[in-house]
């Protein structure tokens, strides 16, 4: 839990600013209660229904909740923080995951205490057959084989042909006889 | 050897003139002392020109004007301009010999010269340019075709070949001609003698000739617009703004054949004065050059409009930028400028019948070269300024170096035609005389009317043509 | 993350033989498959095209690495910035750049503009000597003994990402001892063009890039598209629900070059909040 409340810091700055600070012991306990425990995930994104309540069950508004659950990154295994909600008036939230690995994830639905509220949390489970999100490169350029660029080849050879032919045309016009003809041109001499 | 012509020409003494006015700037000793001061003094520019770029390889392209901004400049301009030049051998001396314009013969090889002699110096504009010019080897060792400066290398080398071949082919009778009078020295004996096949005009060679040189006025057509249209997509390939055009291939291939006829009244009007060939060049060459210059200046006025209406009416963020700069903003004398004295002027002076004299149609040739170049610096320039994020506008001052090199360019430009023109004839003299016998009705010998006709016959079957080549039993 | 006083900190990172293999692994799989396409023409799927170095298309089982920039927590401070410089030792060009925008409220929008790492990378496509090349990880490299200098990247480059070295780079002591290699650019070169690379060199290693781990508001965010993960040092969140979540943008997005790196709309109205120790 240390681990979230430090990390949690910079993303609630906005709140802070907002709810001020409560000294520590004055602080209300929570409770979190996710409606379901295990969610399975089957390629669109799963909401997660949560309600937060005070010790005589009042439901608590206004409370920032994460749901966060555990990745690797970079050489580290690092609390994700994949949706995020606030409570209304009934004490009721919805997290929205969308996850994009396969495979079970247990997640951690947080609330970090704010409005003299005392930071709580509960757990849920997902069970992902197939990824809500999905990372796809798109096509670069044409892909058509013509529209390839080696392509432009084909005229620059053909015309590079053609200079040969036309090469081969001054080689017969070498070899064209060195017999004198009765031309009366200058040029013809 | 004069009596032979007397005897053999339509017009004995027209041919003797022909003859001596296109050899004489080839003969030895044939300089003088003005062409000898001009020709160091080309050679002194082309010479600064390259310690400057030395200069630059030493010390990077820091010490041009360019930044991370603007980062091309003087260079690519002068690149788009001499391949836009370029293109003047190519309309002249293929259109023209294609369609028939008779014309055409006394200025066919001035106008292929000019093709060769700027792409070479385009090409080398390109190499100034680079930051590695050690690693321009690794442009054929590891070919990315995908990019439109690949494209660019394939279609400008097949243009210097195909324009090399094109030059050299209607050489052939000429050299003949130099190689039989025994000019110049030893060296240029055997070069003449290599060079002129064994030509000796016989009814075979001249059938070959025709049919060659039919070939290859089909061929470089297709292969000059390419040019232009890749160089064109060096910048319509990006996604800035005055450059992401969809009209920019034709746009330009346009403005080269414009440019290019402009560049052949100038260098034409310089060496009929130079090497006196008012007798062959004359008025009514210049005239319907003009017109044809006259033609595709409306053309490219129309593109350009059509080019900055359209942004101009949608007003895209970037394109609003760069118009407003162009037109009131920093860019707007030069803008101004190249409308004013490179197209609204010049369409004047060509279409009006009092200044439809030499003088007035060199003029506006002269404005219309000046007038494209500026039109390719604001085409480059401000779009490369253009800020695509929250930026100032970027600046762009080019530095000695940059002049230095774009001077020496067109030093080099000026000195290779020089030199050419003191080595090979500028004026295609068996083609002369051919227009010549044509003109008077000259009773062709056996087989050879038809063989001439045969030998554009490309014209009409390009393919079949190049197909029966190989063929075709060689006698 | 990369202790920034100490430059033997970064210089080991250069030095990793995977550095090298990567880019050479990338590039002979696809030699094969250019190869493959010649042999098997008519399968359009087995195209890669003609002579790309590194490819198209990344690769399944490698990060994807993104980056995401919170504008709601820029204060322009340019650490990123400085970080960047002093890794790379890249003198005064800034891979990162920081701009100031106003926006329709009158705010000032400090918004840092790193290397987009495209995926329909502009740049990509002009090389004419395939010295730009996306490595498996989605990341558009420069490789410094490729480049021709002729800045066609440059001139491509919708985001004017791209830097060149002028004239001789300056290139420190601690910059002269580093192995270079494409992943980590040093010592830069003469006549060749420099670009951020998501610090290609930290995030084999498992570091954040040294503007993300610079940040004192932790407003950089790197990820893996592949993953759908996320941390900016601090905290780690799914990638794609922080990107929902916050309204999260591209520059220039209608130009298609699908830039991978994303910006949560805001004007540093959240690195004005004190953090309670």
């Amino acid at each position: 839990m240390r681990r979230l409340l430090a990390t949690a810091a910079l993303g609630t700055i906005a709140s802070l600013a907002i709810g001020g600070f409560t000294p520590a012991g004055a602080k209300t306990r929570t409770t979190i209660t996710v409606r379901s425990d295990s969610v399975t995930v089957n390629g669109a994104p799963v909401d997660v229904s949560v309600k937060v309540i005070d010790p005589e069950g009042r439901p608590v508004s206004g409370a920032l909740l994460r749901l966060i659950v555990p990745a690797e990154f970079m050489g580290e295994t690092r609390d994700e923080i994949v949706g995020e909600a606030t409570t209304n008036d009934a004490g009721e939230a919805v997290l929205r995951f969308a996850p994009a690995q396969i495979g079970r994830i247990e997640g951690t639905v947080a609330f970090w205490g704010a409005h003299g509220y005392a930071p709580s949390s509960a757990t849920v489970a997902f069970d992902v057959k197939r990824p809500a999100t999905a990372y796809e490169a798109l096509p670069v350029g044409l892909q058509a084989w013509w529209a390839r660029s080696y392509m432009i080849l084909v005229p620059v050879v053909s015309v590079w042909i053609t200079y040969v032919l036309v090469l081969w045309l001054t080689v017969r016009i070498r070899r064209a006889g060195d017999h004198r003809t009765s031309s009366k041109k200058v040029v013809t001499r | 050897m004069s009596a032979q012509i007397a005897a053999g020409a339509p017009d004995g003494n027209r041919m003797e003139h022909l003859l001596e006015r296109s050899k004489a700037p080839v003969q030895p000793g044939a300089w003088g002392i003005r062409g000898r001061l001009l020709v160091a003094s080309l050679a002194a520019v082309v010479i600064w020109g390259i310690l400057a770029w030395v200069w630059q390889l030493k010390h990077g392209l820091a010490v041009t004007g360019l930044n991370d901004r603007v980062s091309w400049g003087f260079y690519l301009t002068n690149f788009v301009f001499f391949i836009g030049i370029s293109h003047a051998g190519t309309l002249v001396s293929a259109i023209l010999r294609l369609s028939h314009a008779e014309w055409r013969r006394p200025i066919t090889r001035l106008a292929e010269m000019i093709t060769v002699v700027a792409l070479i110096v385009g090409a080398s504009m390109v190499i100034a340019d680079m930051g590695r010019p050690d690693r321009l080897q690794y442009v054929f060792m590891h070919p990315h075709l995908r990019s439109p400066i690949l494209w660019d290398v394939l279609s400008i080398s097949t243009y210097i070949a195909g324009s090399l071949l094109y030059l050299y082919l209607p050489l052939v009778p000429d050299l003949a001609i130099l190689r039989d009078g025994h000019v110049g020295g030893r060296i240029r004996q055997r070069l003449y003698s290599v060079l002129a096949l064994r030509w000796h005009g016989g009814p075979e060679q001249r059938r070959l000739i025709g049919r060659a040189i039919g070939i290859m006025a089909v061929v470089i057509v297709p292969v000059a617009i390419s040019v232009h249209t890749v160089v064109s997509w060096i910048f319509g390939m990006t996604l800035r703004s005055g450059w992401n055009s969809t009209i920019f291939g034709p746009y330009f291939v346009v403005g080269a054949i414009f440019s290019g006829i402009a560049a052949i009244i100038v260098v034409m009007a310089i060496f009929r004065r130079v090497y006196h060939l008012e007798e062959f060049i004359t008025e009514k060459h210049f005239r319907y050059l003009a017109s044809l210059l006259l033609v595709l200046g409306l053309l490219y006025a129309y593109f350009t409009l059509s080019e900055y209406a359209t942004v101009g009416y949608k007003m895209q963020v970037g394109d609003a930028s760069l118009l407003s700069e162009l037109l009131t903003g920093r860019y707007a004398p030069y803008f101004w400028t190249f409308t004013l004295l490179g197209m609204v002027v010049p369409f004047v002076l060509l279409a009006l019948p009092r200044t439809r004299t030499i003088r007035w149609i060199v003029t506006a040739a002269v404005l219309v070269n000046i007038g494209m170049w500026l039109k390719r610096f604001v085409i480059v320039i401000p779009s490369m300024a253009l800020p695509l994020l929250p930026y100032e506008w970027g600046t762009y001052r080019p530095t000695w170096v940059e002049w230095s090199v774009t001077a020496a360019g067109f030093a080099a430009f000026a000195l290779i035609f020089v030199v050419f023109t003191r080595i090979f004839p500028v004026i295609s003299v068996w083609e002369v005389e051919e227009g010549w016998e044509a003109e008077e009705g000259w009773e062709a010998e056996e087989g050879w009317e038809a063989e001439d006709a045969e030998s554009f016959a490309p014209v009409e079957a390009p393919l079949a043509a190049g197909a029966t080549i190989l063929a075709e039993e060689p006698s | 993350m990369t202790d920034k006083s100490d430059p033997g900190a970064v210089l080991p990172d250069a030095q990793q033989p995977d550095a090298e293999d990567v880019g050479r692994r990338a590039f002979l799989r696809n030699a094969f498959i250019a190869a493959g396409a010649v042999t098997f023409g008519s399968k359009t799927v087995a195209f890669a095209d003609d002579l790309v170095r590194g490819s198209d298309e990344p690769a399944d089982d490698v990060p994807q690495w993104a980056m995401v920039i919170d504008l709601a927590r820029c204060d322009g401070c340019k650490e990123c910035t400085k970080a960047c410089q002093e890794t790379h030792f890249t003198g005064d060009q800034e891979w990162i750049k920081v701009f100031e925008v106003t926006d329709e409220g009158g705010n000032i929008v400090f918004l840092p503009r790193p290397c987009m790492q495209c995926e329909n990378a502009p740049c990509l496509n002009v090389c004419p000597v395939g010295a730009t090349y996306r490595n498996d990880n989605g990341t558009i490299l420069v490789d410094h003994d490729r480049c021709i200098g002729c800045r066609f990247c440059m001139a491509a480059c919708p985001y004017g990402a791209r830097y060149f070295n002028w004239g001789e780079p300056e290139n420190p002591p601690g910059a002269a001892l580093a192995r270079y290699s494409p992943e980590f650019p040093v010592p830069h070169r003469k006549g060749t063009v420099d670009k951020c690379m998501f610090c290609a060199h930290n995030a084999m290693n498992g570091k954040l890039p040294a503007c993300a781990s610079s940040c004192p508001m932790s407003a950089i965010w790197f990820g893996d598209l592949k993953a759908d993960i996320a941390t900016n040092g601090l905290e780690t969140v799914q990638l794609s629900w922080l990107l929902g979540n916050r309204n999260a943008f591209r520059l220039k997005e209608e130009l298609g070059t699908r830039p991978r790196v994303w910006y949560l709309p805001g004007h540093g109205e959240h690195s004005k909040v004190v953090l309670p120790e």
